[in-house]
């Protein structure tokens, strides 16, 4: 029958010296929930919805079905490797509302460090296509990018708490980084 | 060559990540390691700004002192992106029992940017790197290793008008493992010079394999 998780989380906007427009952007970034369903021990399918900028504009609506899938390397190190299908709308009361379709690839190295830590590198890269009328200010189809590192602690077998940073942009001018908390409970019968 | 101070930086990455940021021995046949990283590269003088780069890297043991790796990099974010890709052979010249092992690398890649536009996806390629390295690793205790990677660095411009050039610099990176080296914490800093800048590359990377 396999394990059944929830999970839930939020991400935060980290100030970066050398970004002048860092304080201009809402500090609360994202909040996701999300539920996947373990086949085996080490994959998983599962839905979730993300909101970007919940209390600002422009704010972005994600749902997504996303696949996991883990190679345990030896008892205290593992791979894990994702694959994503999202469709993003984003839309402001100012205009320059426009829908993206996302195809999402991710891999993680962990590393268990502790019996109850384990760091994390992880990377995430998208490829997206504007659907519709993206009012010409996004070009046919572009890549994303994302990079950071991350701590997962085990506060009882069913419960994991998350942590971490990602750099999200980084163009030699601004740079802009994201930490991200969030809880794992899981059910297994 | 024409060189932003964004592109300066980025040349530093290409290598370090590529180069460093791994145990000086070579693994052992048949092993392989995954390693994720992210590296903040700074321009010593005048030049403004950092810039930051993700890698994923992968290595595997070839023969007995013999391996090889395969890493690509990309500056996070959505427009104007920086693409490297590298493979980098190495040979371990030191027994594999030695508290003191010294190693020899080379590393080749090539730099693309990335321009999307009406059209789809653009990938322009800027130059090639080449850089010779040698990496010398020091045992401090059972689960750490001390790793000094001074190199070389060609950097070899696509364009024809444009002049290569040749660089040193060096990487002094701790390795954080456990005593089967199924894992790895490495912080790493780095530093290359330039013809106008120097480059001041802080990066960590976590590996994981068999």
């Amino acid at each position: 029958m396999g394990t059944v998780e929830l999970y839930g989380g939020a991400s935060l906007h980290l100030v970066d010296d050398e970004d002048d427009v860092a304080d201009d952007r809402p500090r609360l970034q994202s909040l996701v929930v999300g539920v996947r369903h373990g086949f085996s021990p080490d994959s998983a399918l599962g839905a979730e919805l993300a909101v970007r900028q919940p209390l600002d504009e422009p704010t972005t609506f994600r749902p997504a079905v996303v696949y996991r899938g883990k190679a345990r390397m030896s008892p205290r190190a593992a791979l894990e490797a994702g694959a994503g299908l999202a469709y993003e709308t984003t839309s402001s009361e100012g205009g320059g509302d426009y829908d993206l379709l996302v195809v999402e690839g991710q891999v993680a190295v962990l590393a268990q460090v502790a019996p109850t830590v384990g760091v994390q590198g992880r990377g995430r890269l998208q490829y997206a296509r504007p659907t519709g009328d993206a009012d010409g200010f996004l070009p046919a189809s572009f890549t994303n990018f994302d990079v950071g590192f991350g701590v997962v602690g085990a506060l009882s077998p069913a419960i994991d708490l998350v942590g971490g940073v990602d750099i999200v942009h980084s163009s030699g001018d601004v740079s802009y980084k994201v930490v991200s908390f969030g809880l794992v409970a899981r059910r297994v019968p | 060559m024409k060189r932003s101070s964004m592109v300066l930086a980025v040349v530093a990455p290409v290598v370090t990540a590529c180069t460093a940021a791994q145990s000086a021995r070579v693994l052992a046949p048949g092993k392989t390691q995954l390693s994720v990283g992210a590296a903040r590269s700074t321009p010593t003088g005048e030049a403004e700004g950092s810039l930051w780069t993700g890698q994923v890297a992968v290595r595997r043991g070839l023969g007995a002192i013999v391996d090889g790796g395969l890493s690509v990099q990309r500056t996070p974010g959505a427009f104007g992106a920086m693409w490297s890709v590298a493979v980098e052979p190495k040979v371990q010249l030191t027994p594999a029992d030695s508290k003191t092992t010294l190693s020899v690398a080379l590393a080749a890649g090539a730099v693309f940017e990335e321009d999307p536009d009406d059209d789809g996806l653009g990938l322009d390629l800027g130059l090639y790197v080449v850089a010779p390295t040698v990496l010398v690793g020091i045992d401090l205790a059972p689960t750490v290793e001390l790793v000094f990677a001074p190199r070389i660095t060609l950097l070899l411009p696509d364009e024809d008008n444009d002049d290569s050039q040749t660089e040193v610099g060096g990487a002094l990176g701790l390795r954080f493992t456990d005593r089967e080296r199924t894992w790895a914490v490495h912080p790493e800093l780095s530093y290359l010079t330039l013809d106008e800048e120097s480059v001041l590359t802080l990066g960590l990377s976590i590996s994981a394999g068999n």
